[in-house]
């Protein structure tokens, strides 16, 4: 047995070194196929052509991608723009109803009218001095510091014999001081023209308001906005939400339908 | 010496890795000609060429469509902001008497004292002013009504607003300066019933009454009133942000 498995294992390494040579041939030969393969240069010229081809193809494909997107972008780009300039408009439009409705506070030059409380001043006679401050192009009134409204009303009650004069149901405190924002020199004019409100007010009833030019005068902002309970937009213009009572968000002014517990107080 | 079985197998084996090398070598040899061959052939770089290029075409692709995915957000919520303003704005309009109101409310008439003037011509003491509806009366019963609680007013179609004023150029009656002719028609929405107790039981109705005027008051379950068409001025005011 010993001698017959001598010459078995002289033969044995001739053959596992052809194979691993053989191998390896095999690996290299592998290889070198596979990139001959991936070569355009071992391609045949209309193997190229049709390679070429459809690149050409696909290049246009992508460029009128291209061409499309950039179309989509500068529409949106337009669009963006003309909302920003959109957006801008309704705040400035917004900004300028909330001052005129006295919903946010207002500063600028203006005038004073002080009245003393010696003065036997009726609730008519702020009826008209607010009156013609409008008239003589006021932008925003107030009476001690209660801004005066579409909805503002003056009136007086009676307490202990004493007659106080009101605004809006709350009595008004002497001395009672109307500031009005507007031109200084016109809005004076308008009150103290000869036979004008002020005159009329010295000669037939004592009152001698005092009238001051001011550079800066700051209105505070209405104190509760108002709610309408029976009035209501007409649809198309309405806000959405007019189906209940609506209250903005800061408890702000609001349209509702129903009517509510009673009116302003008398 | 007679063959034995592997010395074929490994006969076989040579001659198999020869044909190998043989075609090794064909094989590289054919891609050396073909490679000088070619090598000016412009086919080749234009292929390569237009592979980088279209790897360009697809990146800059890609990097359009980013874009347009950032500015569609935007856009989103460019909308957002505007419907949100577009309904503020709208409230705020109907606020400030911009937008035709509709309700229940009350319609007070005031009109000359046409009859008292024709009995009282000729006779001593005739004032014709006496006999007229004064921009003041429309202007205290308009205070009234506010007082009353009326929620939107109207005079002679005009809508009362914050700058509204009342007065007069000779006979002639301005409400936001535009003209009016008697009947002064004077119509505010709110609870009616409200309306009409204060008003009747008020001072401005009862005194003009007492005057002989033909003053009437009837309620309405439904009065449309006109929306503001003037301006809200604003050269010398400034919002003031409050704190928020």
């Amino acid at each position: 047995m010993a001698r017959k498995s001598q010459p078995r294992h002289r033969w044995q390494i001739p053959v596992t070194i052809v194979l691993l040579a053989t191998g390896l041939l095999l690996s290299v030969q592998f290889r070198t196929q596979q990139v001959l393969l991936n070569d355009l240069s071992m391609l045949k010229t209309e193997e190229l052509v049709t390679i070429w081809k459809n690149l050409n193809e696909k290049r246009a494909k992508l460029e009128g991608e291209i061409v499309e997107l950039r179309r989509q972008q500068r529409v949106l780009e337009d669009k963006s723009s003309a909302g920003m300039v959109a957006i801008s408009e309704i705040q400035s439009n917004l900004n300028r109803l909330k001052t005129s409705t006295g919903l946010v506070p207002v500063k600028g030059p203006g005038i004073t009218i002080t009245i003393t409380g010696d003065s036997p001043l009726l609730y008519l006679d702020l009826v008209d001095i607010v009156n013609e401050l409008w008239a003589s192009g006021a932008e925003a009134v107030a009476v001690n510091d209660h801004r005066v409204t579409a909805h503002t009303y003056f009136g007086d009650i009676e307490e202990n014999e004493t007659l106080y004069v009101t605004v809006d149901g709350e009595r008004l405190l002497y001395p009672v001081v109307i500031k009005a924002i507007g031109d200084p020199n016109t809005l004076e004019k308008g009150l103290t023209f000869p036979g004008g409100i002020i005159d009329n007010m010295n000669t037939l009833y004592a009152i001698f308001p005092d009238i001051r030019q001011k550079q800066e005068l700051l209105l505070p902002a209405v104190k509760t906005p108002p709610v309408w309970f029976y009035a209501a937009p007409k649809s198309g213009t309405a806000p959405a939400t007019a189906q209940a009572p609506v209250t903005s968000p800061a408890g702000g002014p609001g349209f509702g339908a129903t009517p509510g517990p009673a009116g302003p107080g008398q | 010496m007679k063959p034995k079985v592997w010395h074929i197998w490994v006969a076989m084996i040579c001659l198999f890795s020869g044909m190998l090398m043989a075609w090794q070598f064909q094989l590289s040899n054919a891609s050396k000609a073909l490679a000088t061959e070619r090598k000016g052939d412009s086919l080749i770089s234009f292929i390569e060429d237009m592979e980088k290029s279209t790897a360009d075409l697809e990146e800059e692709i890609g990097v359009l469509r980013s874009l347009i995915d950032d500015l569609q957000n935007k856009q989103v919520s460019g909308q957002d902001e505007m419907t949100n303003l577009q309904e503020e704005l709208n409230l705020i309009k109907g606020l400030a008497g911009m937008v035709e109101v509709t309700g229940p409310g009350i319609t007070i008439i005031l009109d000359d004292n046409v009859a008292g003037a024709e009995a009282a011509k000729g006779q001593p003491g005739y004032k014709p002013e006496r006999y007229i509806i004064h921009d003041k009366y429309v202007l205290y019963m308009v205070n009234e009504v506010k007082r009353a609680g009326a929620e939107a007013i109207a005079v002679n179609g005009q809508r009362i607003v914050t700058p509204s004023d009342i007065r007069c150029v000779g006979t002639v009656i301005l409400v936001n300066s535009t003209r009016l002719a008697p009947p002064y028609i004077i119509q505010a929405i709110g609870n009616p019933e409200q309306l009409e107790q204060a008003i009747l039981n008020g001072v401005e109705f009862p005194s003009l009454k007492a005057m002989d005027f033909p003053v009437k008051l009837t309620r309405e379950s439904s009065i449309t009133l006109p929306p503001y068409k003037g301006s809200y001025v604003q050269n010398h005011s400034q919002p003031v942000k409050e704190g928020r």
